[in-house]
């Protein structure tokens, strides 16, 4: 954990797209097996509390679960009187279900590791306009307050009597329970935050000086380097192998 | 004239009548004013045209003359060197997330070299007695120490005026003393023109010099302390309100025994015990996170009991039997802190209606809530909730809350951030509901609304229950003590 603090925010944020563009991009699921795993190793040192790992766990499971069962391409392993399992559907199950765990648990790590003011500072060590680099330290900055801010609405509903049915009517009067007071809250702060930033000076000058400076060491460039390279590797591998799902497992 | 306000107009959009109306002011170099008025007089809205924040964040219609030595700036950041606001809410103005990045905010912007703004968050920390917080995360602060660092983070520039909007409107009184005297400390340690814009002059009444006080957005009175006006004034603040009378019965309809709760490791509740009769406003007390709302909301069974039980109404709930909110919130309903977050409707009659509705309950009681709304507030049902003032919202939740007929109503800080006027204007709202035969539990942060109006007090204390009794067998030191924000 502190090895991953340590690092520079924008080597992070390069691990984060080289990784996350090779997670995009093979289509293997072997290859994808290997992924999650080691994905879910590395959140496993990052995080012991698990909670947000379940949910994310169960619906990639969800989704692995509608391909065997509406995925009907490749060869067929098992077929009951209702259920077909092919192994195209195992392996698109495989495919798109892994992309997003590792997606959804990758972006978490990033977050999990880097504060919010050490992004903005390397993003604008690199040269991005501050008022840019400040944005994503902003967003994620508030995504602890409105967590709070949504389950304390959930709250209000369901004190109310509100409960929301699970099917598409539901999920449109949470969109409309929920999201208008949220954005309403939301309204307010933006309001008080800018007033608060401008009221501090933020902008009065095309640049600004740093307190904490977060400069790319050589370790941290050799990293992010790494990172590129080893993506490019195993993309080229997996692009040799092909989207079979048996062939890249040992035979 | 350090800041002179000259014929200030100022309308919102969409607003029929202006906010702040042909106001002139002038404010000298190291001044205290005291800025009072009722919600919507246009205290904040005069403070926000003085930092520019108004037009330039805030549209708004203004005209009028703002200078400061003189010389007049269009542009906030122009002005942060000069005048600086600390808002209402605290947390809802950090931008960043220790204390130490939000302190080196405005001296980064204005590109001070590092060493000078490791120099600026000392001086402003140390400042307001806060140099001990350097290195926390801002999520970890109390609402005290929140106010103390939000102060420090605007003081890095070294502003000549310092702007507080209601700075303890929604703390205990143990961190309203905190920061008040961290003002005093400030003030002794820099010249600094000081104003605070407060509903309650209670706390800031002993430092002021001077009182401006505004009605409908025009200056009402501007005087000075040894003034008539300011005396009467300030004993006009320092009065208790009317005593209330209220008569309860002896059946018991809540009671808690050895609640106790944890979570992330921390000790919220421990060991609570409670009995609350029929009839009983309870005014519950305790300085912040010492586990009153936790207590509420394990009472609407928004968190499931790990330890010990409750016995509420009909309802008997243990570790192994839980309270399903749905449920409980048919006879229990909870007002929450935050009037926006428990604001769902298009209309205040629907909203009123809303929970009459989900609980399949008569909508008489709620119809009734709805004309009785309109007649008092002068306000038509059909008008957006949300488009009604801080206060109205408030009145609206606790209407919305109370109108499917549950029997007992659980309030978290409904006088947080209300003027004299709407206080007592939900105190009556609170009344009437326990004359129509609810029980209700008050979480409040204002021992003298308790004392008078409150039939029991309960006192928490890092997760415990300390006092719990009938009001009239409270005794005077230990109102004292709650007025100091110490434990009796």
């Amino acid at each position: 954990m502190t090895a991953a603090r340590g690092l520079n925010a924008l080597t992070k944020l390069t691990m984060l797209l080289a990784f996350s563009v090779l997670v995009l991009l093979v289509p293997n699921p072997a290859f994808m097996l290997v992924f999650v795993t080691i994905v879910m190793v590395a959140k496993h040192f990052f995080d012991t509390k698990n909670l947000f790992t379940r949910g994310v766990v169960a619906f990639g499971a969800m989704i692995f679960l509608a391909q065997i069962l509406f995925n009907h391409a490749g060869d067929t392993l098992l077929r009951l009187s209702f259920l077909t399992i092919t192994t195209g559907g195992i392996g698109s199950g495989i495919a798109i279900s892994g992309k997003f765990v590792c997606l959804v648990v990758m972006s978490w790590i990033f977050v999990a590791t880097t504060r919010p003011t050490d992004l903005s500072s390397a993003l604008t060590t690199a040269g991005m306009p501050y008022r840019y680099a400040f944005l994503p330290a902003l967003a994620m900055r508030y995504v602890p307050t409105f967590q709070f801010e949504f389950a304390s609405v959930r709250d209000a509903q369901t004190t109310r009597g509100l409960r929301l049915e699970r099917n598409f009517r539901g999920l449109v009067s949470s969109i409309r329970y929920t999201m208008i007071p949220m954005l309403f809250t939301a309204m307010f702060k933006v309001n008080s935050l800018a007033s608060s930033m401008e009221g501090r000076g933020f902008g009065v000058d095309s640049k600004r000086t740093l307190l904490h400076p977060n400069r790319m060491t050589l370790t941290d460039a050799l990293i992010a380097v790494s990172a590129v390279a080893l993506s490019a590797i195993v993309f080229l591998i997996s692009a040799q192998v092909g989207v079979d799902l048996f062939s890249a497992l040992p035979q | 004239m350090l800041l002179e306000i000259r014929n200030l107009q100022v309308q919102y959009e969409n607003r029929s009548k202006p906010a702040v109306a042909d106001l002139s002011l002038t404010v000298g170099s190291d001044e205290f004013v005291l800025v009072a008025g009722d919600s919507a007089s246009g205290k904040s809205t005069v403070m926000q045209a003085v930092c520019g924040f108004i037009p330039s964040i805030i549209p708004a219609k203004m005209s009028g003359d703002v200078r400061f030595d003189g010389q007049s700036y269009e542009d906030p950041t122009q002005i942060a060197k000069i005048a600086c606001m600390v808002q209402q809410d605290p947390e809802s103005q950090f931008c960043t997330e220790t204390v130490e990045d939000e302190v080196a905010f405005g001296p980064e912007n204005f590109r001070y070299p590092p060493g000078r703004i490791r120099e600026s968050i000392d001086r402003s920390l140390r400042g307001v007695g806060a140099l001990h917080l350097v290195d926390r995360r801002l999520s970890t602060l109390s609402g005290g120490e929140k106010q103390k660092v939000a102060i420090a983070s605007m003081l890095a520039v070294d502003p000549q005026i310092l702007i507080l909007d209601e700075p303890t409107s929604s703390l205990d009184p143990r961190s309203v003393r905190d920061v008040v005297s961290a003002i005093d400390m400030l003030r002794k340690d820099r010249d600094i023109t000081t104003i605070v814009i407060e509903h309650r002059l209670g706390s800031f009444l002993h430092r002021a010099e001077r009182i401006v006080l505004l009605e409908k957005g025009r200056l009402l009175t501007d005087c000075r302390r040894g003034d008539g006006a300011f005396e009467s004034l300030a004993t006009m603040a320092m009065s208790p309100p009317e005593p209330r009378s209220f008569v309860t019965s002896q059946d018991s309809v809540l009671r808690i025994r050895d609640l106790s709760y944890e979570t992330g490791g921390n000790r919220i509740l421990s060991h609570v015990n409670l009995d609350v009769n029929e009839g009983a406003i309870l005014g519950l007390m305790g300085e912040n996170g010492s586990g009153k709302t936790t207590l509420l909301r394990h009472l609407t069974g928004l968190i499931d009991i790990q330890e010990g039980k409750i016995s509420i109404l009909k309802h008997q709930l243990n570790r192994s039997k839980r309270g399903e909110p749905w449920i409980l919130g048919e006879e229990v309903g909870l007002v929450f802190q935050n009037p926006n977050h428990q604001i769902f409707e298009n209309t205040v009659r629907d909203e009123i209606l809303f929970a009459s509705l989900n609980f399949r309950k008569p909508v008489e009681v709620a119809t009734g809530a709805i004309t009785e709304f309109e007649r008092s507030e002068g306000v038509n049902r059909c008008v957006h909730p949300h488009c009604l003032s801080f206060g109205q919202k408030r009145r609206v939740n606790i209407r919305s809350t109370s109108s499917h007929g549950p029997t007992i109503l659980l309030m978290d800080e409904p006088f947080a951030g209300q003027d004299p006027t709407n206080s007592a204007a939900i105190a009556d709202l609170v009344a009437g509901l326990q004359l129509s035969g609810k029980t209700i539990i008050i979480v409040t942060h204002d021992p003298s609304f308790a004392r008078h109006f409150c039939t029991d007090i309960a006192v928490m204390s890092e997760g415990r229950i300390c006092i719990s009794d009938r009001t009239p067998n409270i005794s005077e030191e230990s109102w004292e003590a709650l007025g100091e924000g110490r434990l009796p």
